[in-house]
């Protein structure tokens, strides 16, 4: 009986986001849906499985933090250095916004296995060929997050415009209106080829209001696509809900001394909500 | 339904309720470190995660510190943990806090503890090393230093970028700066081969003392700007290109 136990643990465990994975970042707005005059307040969260801690605001790491709604603002003079809250502001129009964060490089040194797991199992089969080649030592990382949320509205050009990030998901349709999100991935402004995009989905709190990240389980994955030569992917996101879009990508560091390797991590969330 | 079985369920469940959360302790693990410069004395905040605490006390169980009697009961031991990571240099003396209070901050799964240490004249430079528990490779400390009820500087301590200077506003401060980068520009001035053999080469080709100095302001001035320039990030040619035009320029 102890034996059956132990099987269905691991059935059950082998059905969980790994505890190794590395970690999903992305932007959290206090409403996925705001009219004019409406304060929105906007959170990061750092996790896996689309459940996370709220990451503080650090003045000196954000390269870029923008508004884009009738017109763009830049939000880093209001962002207080440690505060959970990322920004607040008020919409300017019921049209929609989107906001675009990107970070400066953070290091990070992993075992050699532990590296390679994680590339692995983060579909980084480039960066993994290479270090089977060269021979793996442990895995110097410097990694930079560029988050985008899209609060829901009618202008969807807001949302289908690249920020210009260095590694970007810039939906071609919008994700609120249909059953499915085709998604181009950009890096440094060109169409990434071959790399792995997937999705999570959990439910709203109520209406268009998220629910705290920290509080709910994790989920696996819903999806995962390999974009295509002109670095689009098709993704189902045909229920209701929060949706986390994602995807990473790996090169040579540009400066060895800081790392061997740096990675770009680009997320994208927005909410499939009922209409008001 | 027999023992073996019901044991083996509830290992099961407890197995899949602890493998998957990511919410194991912190994933991404920071502290802060609120400084209020006043002319005599400088008060401190430091908030510090539950974890941490734990961790670096020996605590078995770190969500109990978020109860006030609990913290209470442990403080001379956090507060003499709390005394050798926390470092704050004023003009060269490290500072010796006088604790205070604490407080719960449940929203961040944090205690702050509030402390002040007397200055004996007002500062010029604030030194901050950090982070502050540097045990655990990711963790950052996120530093704000207040003016006169300002917030004059943010910065962001991690196993990079492990000290942080802030040069108060005040005449110690301006005195400070001078002192500071007066040193840096001497130090900066005999770490480059280039600026000696300029000086030597000028020497060589004679002249009066006039013109000497006349070609050495103008190499200071134009070197300054260049620096300020490629510091300000509003020029950045590659080396390959500015290292031989710095030659050609002294030919």
């Amino acid at each position: 009986m102890l034996g059956r136990a132990l099987l269905l643990l691991g059935i059950l465990q082998s059905l969980l986001p790994p505890a190794a994975a590395a970690h999903e970042f992305w932007l959290a707005p206090s409403s996925y849906r705001a009219a004019a005059g409406d304060t929105v307040a906007i959170a990061a969260f750092v996790g896996t499985g689309f459940r996370g801690e709220r990451k503080p605001y650090a003045t000196t790491r954000a390269l870029r933090f923008e508004l884009n709604g009738p017109r763009t603002l830049d939000l880093r003079p209001a962002g207080m250095n440690g505060d959970l809250t990322f920004a607040r502001f008020v919409a300017a129009d019921g049209g929609g916004c989107l906001v675009a964060y990107e970070s400066d490089f953070v290091p990070i040194e992993l075992g050699a296995a532990e590296f390679d797991r994680y590339l692995a199992l983060e579909g980084l089969d480039g960066p993994l060929k290479a270090r089977a080649k060269l021979g793996a030592g442990p895995g110097r990382e410097r990694y930079a997050r560029c988050p985008k949320t899209w609060i829901s509205g009618r202008e969807t050009s807001r949302l289908t415009r690249p920020a210009g990030l260095t590694l970007e998901l810039v939906p071609a349709n919008d994700p609120t209106a249909g059953p499915s999100l085709r998604v181009q991935l950009l890096y440094r402004g060109r169409p990434l080829a071959g790399a792995l995009v997937r999705s999570w989905n959990r439910p709203l709190n109520r209406s268009v209001v998220p629910a705290d990240a920290a509080a709910r389980d994790s989920v696996g994955p819903q999806g995962g696509v390999r974009t295509d030569r002109q670095g689009f992917a098709t993704l189902a996101v045909d229920r209701p809900g929060e949706w986390l879009v994602s995807a990473v990508h790996m090169v040579p560091s540009a400066d060895r001394s800081a790392a061997d390797w740096q990675s770009f991590w680009a997320s994208l969330t927005f909410a499939r909500t009922p209409p008001p | 339904m027999n023992a073996t079985t019901v044991a083996a369920a509830c290992l099961a469940a407890l197995s899949l309720a602890a493998g998957p959360s990511p919410a194991r302790a912190h994933q991404e693990p920071y502290s802060y470190l609120d400084l209020r410069l006043g002319p005599r004395r400088v008060e401190g905040r430091l908030v510090a995660h539950v974890v941490d605490l734990a961790h670096e006390t020996g605590l078995p169980a770190p969500d109990s510190l978020l109860q006030s009697r609990y913290v209470e009961r442990h403080l001379p031991s956090l507060r003499s943990m709390l005394a050798t990571r926390l470092r704050v240099v004023a003009d060269g003396d490290t500072l010796a806090p006088r604790w205070g209070g604490f407080e719960i901050v449940p929203e961040r799964r944090s205690v702050a503890f509030l402390w002040e240490a007397p200055l004996p004249r007002p500062a010029g430079e604030i030194a901050v090393l950090g982070p502050l528990f540097p045990y655990d490779p990711p963790h950052e400390t996120y530093l704000n230093v207040y003016e006169g009820g300002t917030l004059e500087h943010q910065d962001l301590l991690d196993r990079q970028h492990r000290a942080a200077t802030y040069y108060a506003g005040t005449r110690q401060g301006v005195l400070a700066v001078v002192r500071a980068f007066v040193l840096q520009g001497i130090h900066h001035i005999f770490i480059g081969p280039d600026h000696i053999l300029f000086i030597v080469g000028l020497l060589l080709l004679g002249g009066g003392i006039p013109r000497l100095l006349k070609i050495v302001t103008a190499f200071t001035v134009a070197h300054t700007v260049t620096l300020v320039l490629a510091t300000l990030r509003i020029v950045n040619p590659p080396a390959r290109v500015v290292e031989p035009a710095i030659a050609l320029s002294i030919v």
